[in-house]
């Protein structure tokens, strides 16, 4: 049996979507899917850096360019948001399924793939929705409303642990759900040993985004 | 069940959360687009006040009549016309010195064949006295009389002399009959009906000055010799002129309802320099629009007038210092067009946003939208490759 890819019914059926996906001999459709999503994350990059999110440090230093050059330097300031923007999901993307893989033996790698690629889906959405939010009411990335990175400003000055109380929000539990009914349905594992590993990847993976999204720039300094 | 209560749960964690980024007193931190920004700008301001006006006489000359010497015989001029000083203007009815002159002329005439006929008397009594022989008693009467007649003839003489000067007197009064211009100009108008309490002909200078109106709010901002510019309509090019007059009174009778307009008048500056040149013509009534330079200041910092907000009766601006937005007070100057001037507060190097808004608040951090255009081979070779790497990496991990 071929099965198709298709996250949306994944996202909405999963158990029924999933189950088909365990009987499936090969996995179709999966590198279109990938190269779909890749596309609108950069375009969802390209459209927060042009709208400005995230240019503080731009803004910080702005008798020390001319038009020209600070035109120049937020133009690579773009390139490298779109580039983040594509390179981000794709580690995940894959690191996420070796991981699940090396962990769950009797999985199979393409339909892992093909399990994240609606994990990715659900990124885009919680990607979009904040977007949203930066571009309505100037809301700062790590303090989306829908994570518990809006709690962090109340409770520290820390931007790391503000990053990483963003990672816990609506669409990563939602992430969460998904991975486990799908590892659930493809393994026989227990559901407590399945939830820990998903938030375990999950976790690290969040950690590993809190230190990049909280690079320290000051060593480009002069 | 379990899925429902499972949603009520999500929706008000969800809900408390959106509470919690904006609410009043939030903490969360947010950020302001600098839609539009800019650096103040050094530049020479004027505060102007605009007005309308029209084009009236410099001066007026009025003629009015004089009853005492007596009805108008003729008006010598016409509507428009123009006059020089010695000009006819109009003649009063010389009828009572013509017929004193026409009696005086008649005695004159009278007295000149009397004194003909006394110089032959004369002639007569003298070739007598010569014919008489010596100590003759007639040639003694014939003296005497010859001297009597000598007499009579000088006073005669002396009297023709005083008809001579009545008839010249009278002459110069009817010659003052006649009124002339004393001034250069043109006859604005003539009255109908001779009156004493209204002029019988006004005469207006050929040179122009400006009637402007101006309401009681600015009349105040108003002094003598200020700068003008008068624009005639559909003429690009304005004339100079000064402030010469401030009326005290309003043009109108004052009225509660209503506010006051108060009058002064421009002086055309060219008009005056170039007295002697042509000056374009303009008619009287035209109507101009007049502006006004009330204050005049050098290298003025000035900004949009639009990035510009009150608060309390106090005028704010934002500041970008340091990525950040600083609510900073100034004290406002003159305004110019859409330009206002920022007499403190402010320095020439900073940058300002151009539309302040009520989301923005002191402390929120800038985002600054990106303007696509290619940069040169200059500014890349310009720009530090440290600081290029910066930002590329900065907008990589930003992406995490």
């Amino acid at each position: 049996m071929i099965y198709r890819s298709h996250p949306w019914k994944e996202l909405l059926h999963p158990n029924t979507t999933f189950g088909q996906l365990k009987e499936a001999e090969r996995v179709k459709r999966v590198i279109p899917i990938l190269l779909l999503f890749l596309f609108f994350s950069a375009v969802l990059s390209f459209v927060r850096a042009y709208i400005g999110v995230g240019t503080e440090e731009l803004a910080k230093y702005l008798p020390r360019y001319t038009d020209e050059q600070r035109t120049l330097l937020h133009l690579l300031f773009a390139g490298g948001h779109i580039v983040g923007g594509m390179v981000a999901p794709l580690l995940f993307f894959f690191i996420s399924s070796f991981a699940f893989y090396a962990l769950f033996e009797e999985t199979n790698l393409a339909k892992l793939i093909a399990v994240q690629l609606s994990v990715w889906f659900i990124f885009l959405i919680g990607e979009a929705v904040s977007l949203l939010l930066e571009w309505a009411f100037g809301l700062d990335t790590l303090v989306s409303p829908f994570s518990l990175g809006v709690w962090g400003p109340y409770l520290t000055d820390d931007r790391f642990v503000w990053a990483l109380l963003r990672s816990v929000s609506l669409f990563s539990v939602w992430a969460v759900y998904i991975q486990v009914v799908a590892l659930r349905t493809f393994t026989n594992q227990s559901i407590g040993r399945i939830v820990a590993t998903v938030i375990a990847v999950d976790l690290v993976f969040a950690f590993f985004a809190a230190v990049c999204t909280e690079f320290p720039f000051e060593w480009f300094q002069s | 069940m379990k899925r429902a209560l499972t949603a009520i749960l999500a929706i008000g964690l969800i809900g408390t959360q959106f509470y919690a980024a904006f609410a009043d007193d939030s903490r969360v931190p947010k950020s302001a687009y600098a839609k539009e920004w800019t650096k103040p700008k050094q530049q020479n301001v004027k505060e102007t006040i605009k007005t309308t006006g029209f084009t009236a006489p410099a001066e007026r000359t009025f003629i009015y009549y004089d009853p005492q010497r007596g009805a108008i015989d003729e008006i010598l001029v016409k509507k428009g016309q123009p006059v020089q000083p010695g000009t006819p203007l109009l003649r009063y009815r010389t009828d009572a010195i013509d017929r004193e002159l026409a009696q005086l002329t008649s005695k004159q005439q009278q007295l000149s064949m009397r004194l003909s006929q006394l110089s032959e008397e004369i002639q007569g009594y003298q070739s007598r006295v010569a014919a008489a022989p010596e100590n003759n008693f007639e040639k003694q009467q014939w003296e005497e009389k010859a001297k009597e007649v000598e007499r009579e003839k000088t006073e005669l003489e002396w009297q023709q002399q005083q008809y001579e000067q009545e008839r010249m007197e009278l002459l110069k009064q009817k010659e003052e009959q006649t009124v002339e211009s004393t001034v250069d100009g043109i006859v604005e108008s003539i009255a109908p009906n001779p009156s004493t309490s209204r002029p019988l002909i006004t005469i207006a200078s050929h040179t122009i000055v400006i009637q402007g109106k101006i309401t009681e709010s600015l009349v105040g901002k108003l002094a003598i010799d200020q700068a003008v510019t008068i624009h005639l309509p559909n003429e690009s090019k304005g004339l100079g002129g000064i402030v010469s007059d401030i009326g005290s009174f309003p043009i109108n009778e004052p009225s509660f309802r209503q506010r006051s307009e108060y009058p002064f008048t421009v002086h055309l500056v060219e008009q005056a320099q170039h007295a002697n040149k042509p000056q374009p013509t303009i008619p009287f009534g035209y109507h101009v629009d007049i502006t006004i330079v009330t204050k005049e200041k050098n290298g003025a910092i000035t900004v949009p007038a639009k990035a510009v907000w009150h608060e309390n009766n106090r005028a704010y601006i934002y500041v970008i210092r340091n990525g950040q937005l600083e609510k900073r007070r100034v004290t406002l100057g003159m305004k110019q067009g859409n330009r206002q001037e920022i007499e403190q507060g402010l320095t020439e190097e900073e940058y300002i946003m151009v539309h302040p808004s009520r989301d923005l608040k002191q402390g929120m951090n800038v985002w600054i939208p990106l303007e696509i255009n290619k940069p040169s081979k200059e500014t890349i070779q310009q720009v530090r490759k440290r600081d290029m790497a910066k930002y590329f990496l900065e907008g990589f991990f930003g992406a995490f």
